[in-house]
């Protein structure tokens, strides 16, 4: 078991190495910069900003550079946002940002772990295609479109809850609503899936041989197995999650992370883009990580055998 | 008369002219059993023909229309206009057509789902079945860069792309091609390692059949159903991402839109004429739908290890 | 009489058309006794087993027939009524003892479970019974092994663990669907030796279900030998074994090997495959494998009626059929 957390964080310190090295490439593959787009400006000024921003030092020196701040954390200043950081707009962004991401996957799970089990114990009756029906229907429609529906109707034409404001309960709603349609169809798909095939396993048919009712072989037997794909997904379901609101943080006008990264593409501010690119991976890791962990909390198998999955 | 048939019924087999008498049944295929199952599939038969329909409008719809999608009528009677005879789909804020743009929004979105999942076939499939087939360091090596892929929320990596090659139709469709073949590779590796193991792959080997022949003749015909299956339904996803680059300005460029860029302008104006997202956004919506419920019947049919 | 079941039809009904699994077998055991059922992978004996434990799932379905379990037709029992017999009157061991336990619960937990179901016992009593059990099935140091999970035991070791899970409520039959067939030679014969002996200390009935006559003698004292969802003969172990009437039956003994053989005598498999269940071909199914098959065998199907000299040892076959006579002595001459 040590052994395996030493080498999911080994590996964990690799990868996001490598991701900062890449998105650093990229920045600088990016043809001009974010001064180069506007009005022409004077040389010397030019050099002014440059120096400022240690753009006309030598690329490995940047690197480094670059590196050793992100070591300590930092994550560099803004190109467009005049004395703001990254660090500073992270920070600004991410309360937002988790609120709704946590409280989308949650409605996810609640919702979409029950109605994947109910399809697949009722598979091929009535409640499973219903319930897959409005899941495939749900994993069509795209956050985006969701969200601006959700908002014509409720919050335009209904007047139910505010259409673009952010700071209570009730403005929560419609925005984790529409980051709720996908992941709560893909996981009610992904449960039922899982658990037709735990169903279809042996040690099912024992249990059923012990004389156990239906609804106990499912609580006691299926759940626990057929919830390990549904735990793998959970840590790029949170990550993508956090992607997918960068429209619906928009749309719905909430100072969010996603809303600076889109803001930040519009004006070509590198260090954002790269700074939230690394944020959210270091996210991604972290989650994949936890989820590993509760992958072998559930799996005596990996918990005992000091290896990873496969 | 009567006891001589009785007594002939006990006659010894004659099984080479013997009338009537079946062996064998001749043996479903795979091929022909998938497509029973797909048939009496009857969401993926509407979504295929939707999809062909789709196919059919994009392709032929444009030559049916009164207008071209950049014609402009600025008359306050030409800008905004709801729904109507003249327009089916309304008019937007430069007065132009919204039913053929959203035809031209199609060609767009269908090309660059197809073009887009081609290329992550490509890539899936070479990089998937050498890191499988080869196995070994090269295998993991090839693994630890999926799993750095896999480790950046896909849809950075795209607008990064993006950000770099410039908006483009073009450049869309490489951009998704290149980020999205993680999973093709991880399904088509998979399949080769387990097929690996089958002993039909060990008989040709042992008969000394080239590592080529052995990929190209055995391990990539026997995985196509996966592969089929999973390029299907990453056409959908292709499309989304499409939408998606185009609805924060990455994707395809002016004055060319589409749907993505259709419904990012609808959502400027949702407040005042609804009309302009509701339009794109159903097509969007009704694509991926055709495309998903395909994309699962073909899992269904195709899947062996659902066969039973 | 412990089980009777009578002209069991059990189908299944998948897209392709109807499968008749098991098409009018009937037998039966009384209290204490062991029988075996024989036959090819898809002949129909584990939908047998199936069907008594009711656990036929769909696209499967009971269509007709009895099953008579201690004056109770179990097919006509609600599903409550079945639970409760269920891993309490008869517990069921199955094939492959490496997918048949459940990989994320401790061998404890799975054991005591049956227990806590059937009657209601918890806590350290529980636990205590679970550590009897486990030493009565041969498991050394139970105590600690109770904590532990599946997949650190081995396969023989496992097998005796699905079986201290099948007696924990002592029932009064025990089916074993090829008990052995996952496991190495050597651990067979342990295994059957354990079920043997746990038999004479509980005293319970058996239904022994192999593809392996030869694991059948030790335990067995009655055998059916199925083919095609039909029983095609039935009677002692000895008269199965050394006075054999079904040309299906000679397959199956000489394909394996025995120790009353000379050295070196080949094995001889039996050639060709069953029948597709799902278009059965009219009259005798194996006729198409019958090197002695006659015209009749493929136009209509023989009944299982008693041979000549044992009323108890039945045949379904038309080589018994007295008309038959003639024409056996005719194609033995050109035989031999």
């Amino acid at each position: 078991m040590i052994k395996f957390l030493i080498r999911r964080l080994l590996s964990m310190v690799l990868v996001l190495w490598v991701i900062a090295t890449v998105t650093f490439i990229f920045m600088h593959l990016i043809p001009g910069g974010p001064f180069t787009r506007e009005k022409k400006l004077p040389a010397a000024i030019m050099r002014n900003i440059e120096a400022r921003y240690h753009l006309n030092d030598p690329l490995p020196k940047q690197y480094l550079d670059y590196f050793r701040n992100l070591l300590r954390g930092d994550l560099g200043p803004s190109y467009t946002y005049e004395g703001r950081t990254v660090n500073e707009i992270s920070a600004d962004g991410f309360p937002g940002a988790a609120t709704l991401g946590l409280a989308a996957v949650g409605i996810a799970l609640l919702i979409g772990i029950p109605a994947g089990i109910i399809s697949a114990l009722y598979r091929s009756k009535w409640q499973d295609n219903l319930a897959m029906l409005l899941a495939t229907i749900f994993v069509s429609v795209p956050n985006f479109i969701l969200a601006s529906l959700l908002m014509l109707v409720f919050a335009l034409k209904l007047r139910w809850f505010p259409a673009a404001m952010w700071g209570e309960p009730s403005q929560i709603v419609l925005p984790a609503l529409a980051l709720t349609g996908f992941p709560t169809a893909f996981i009610s798909r992904l449960t039922r899936s899982s658990m037709v095939e735990v169903m279809q396993q042996d040690y099912i048919r024992t249990a059923r041989a012990k004389g156990l009712s239906n609804l106990a072989v499912v609580v006691r037997h299926a759940l626990k197995n057929s919830l390990i794909p549904v735990v793998t997904y959970l840590g790029p379901l949170l990550a993508g999650n956090m992607t997918g609101r960068f429209l619906v943080e928009n749309i719905f006008a909430i100072p969010g992370l996603g809303r600076y990264f889109v803001t930040s593409i519009y004006n070509r501010d590198y260090t954002v883009i790269l700074g939230v690119t690394i944020f959210y991976s270091s996210l991604l890791v972290v989650l994949n990580f936890l989820v590993d962990l509760t992958y072998a909390w559930i799996d005596p198998r990996i918990r005992f055998t000091d290896s990873g999955k496969e | 008369m009567e006891a001589g048939t009785e007594m002939e019924l006990f006659q010894p087999l004659q099984r080479e002219n013997e009338e009537g008498y079946v062996f064998a049944q001749p043996a479903t295929t795979y091929w022909r059993d998938a497509w029973r199952r797909l048939k009496r599939n009857r969401a993926a038969m509407v979504g295929l023909a939707v999809i062909v329909f789709l196919v059919f409008l994009a392709l032929f719809g444009p030559y049916f229309c009164p207008y071209s999608y950049s014609d402009q009528d600025l008359t306050p009677e030409g800008i905004n206009q709801p729904p109507s005879w003249r327009h089916w789909f309304g008019t937007d804020n430069l007065g132009r057509d919204l039913f053929v743009r959203v035809l031209y929004g199609a060609r767009i979105s269908l090309a660059v789902g197809v073009f887009a999942s081609l290329i992550i076939l490509c890539i899936g499939v070479i990089y998937g079945g050498i890191s499988g087939y080869l196995g070994g360091k090269v295998d993991n090596i090839m693994m630890r860069v999926v799993d750095v892929i896999y480790g950046i929320p896909l849809v950075l990596v795209v607008i990064l792309l993006m950000v770099i090659l410039q908006p483009g139709l073009k450049n869309v469709m490489i951009a998704i091609g290149a980020t999205y073949w993680i999973q093709m590779a991880r399904i088509v590796r998979g399949q080769i390692l387990s097929l690996k193991e089958q002993d039909y792959v060990m008989a040709a080997t042992a008969l000394g059949a080239s590592r080529r022949r052995i990929l190209l003749r055995h391990l990539i015909p026997n995985s196509i159903g996966p592969i089929i299956v999973t390029a299907t339904l990453s056409i959908p996803e292709a499309i989304f991402t499409e939408a998606f680059l185009s609805f924060i300005g990455l994707g395809v460029a002016a004055p060319m839109a589409s749907w993505g860029a259709l419904a990012s302008e609808g959502v400027q104006s949702l407040r005042s004429y609804p009309w302009q997202l509701l339009f794109p956004g159903l097509a969007i919506c009704l694509t991926m739908l055709a495309f998903n419920f395909f994309g699962d019947g073909l899992r269904d049919a195709l899947d062996p290890w659902m066969r039973r | 009489m412990l089980l009777a079941v009578n002209d069991l039809r059990t189908s299944f009904f998948t897209y392709a058309g109807e499968v008749k699994a098991v098409d009018g077998v009937s037998f039966s055991l009384d209290e204490g006794e062991a029988v075996a059922l024989v036959g090819e992978s898809g002949c129909g004996k584990s939908v047998t087993a199936l069907s008594i434990m009711g656990l036929i799932n769909p696209p499967g379905k009971i269509l007709s027939g009895s099953i008579v379990f201690n004056g109770r037709d179990l097919i006509r029992l609600s599903e409550r009524e079945l639970r409760h017999i269920r891993g309490n009157e008869i517990g069921m061991i199955f094939q492959d003892p490496m997918t048949s336990l459940n990989p994320v619960l401790s061998i404890g937990t799975q054991i005591i479970e049956v227990r806590r179901l059937h009657q209601g016992l918890r806590g350290r009593v529980a636990r205590q019974r679970a550590v009897e059990l486990l030493s009565m099935v041969g498991i050394p140091s139970p105590g600690e092994r109770l904590r532990q999970y599946p997949h650190q035991f081995s396969g023989g070791m496992r097998q005796r663990v699905m079986i201290a899970m099948a007696l924990a409520c002592q029932p009064k039959l025990l089916i074993a669907d090829e008990p052995t067939t996952a496991l190495d030679v050597t651990i067979q014969a342990q295994i059957i030796e354990l079920m043997k002996e746990l038999q004479a200390q509980l005293g319970m009935a058996i239904i022994l279900i192999t593809h392996d006559l030869g694991v059948v003698a030790g335990l067995a004292k009655k055998v059916y030998v199925m083919y095609a969802g039909r029983i095609v003969e039935s009677g002692s172990v000895d008269r199965i074994y050394y006075h054999a009437r079904h040309p299906y039956t000679w397959g199956l003994l000489a394909s394996v090997p025995r120790l009353d053989d000379k050295p070196k005598k080949r094995l001889v498999p039996i050639q060709g495959q069953p029948p597709d269940l799902l278009a059965p071909p009219p009259g005798c199914a194996f006729a198409s494998r019958c090197r002695y098959a006659m015209r009749i065998c493929v136009q209509e199907n023989p009944a299982l009626l008693p041979s000549s000299d044992d009323a108890e040892h039945r045949v379904a076959c038309w080589r018994e059929d007295p008309e038959a006579a003639a024409f056996i002595g005719a194609s033995r001459g050109g035989v031999a």
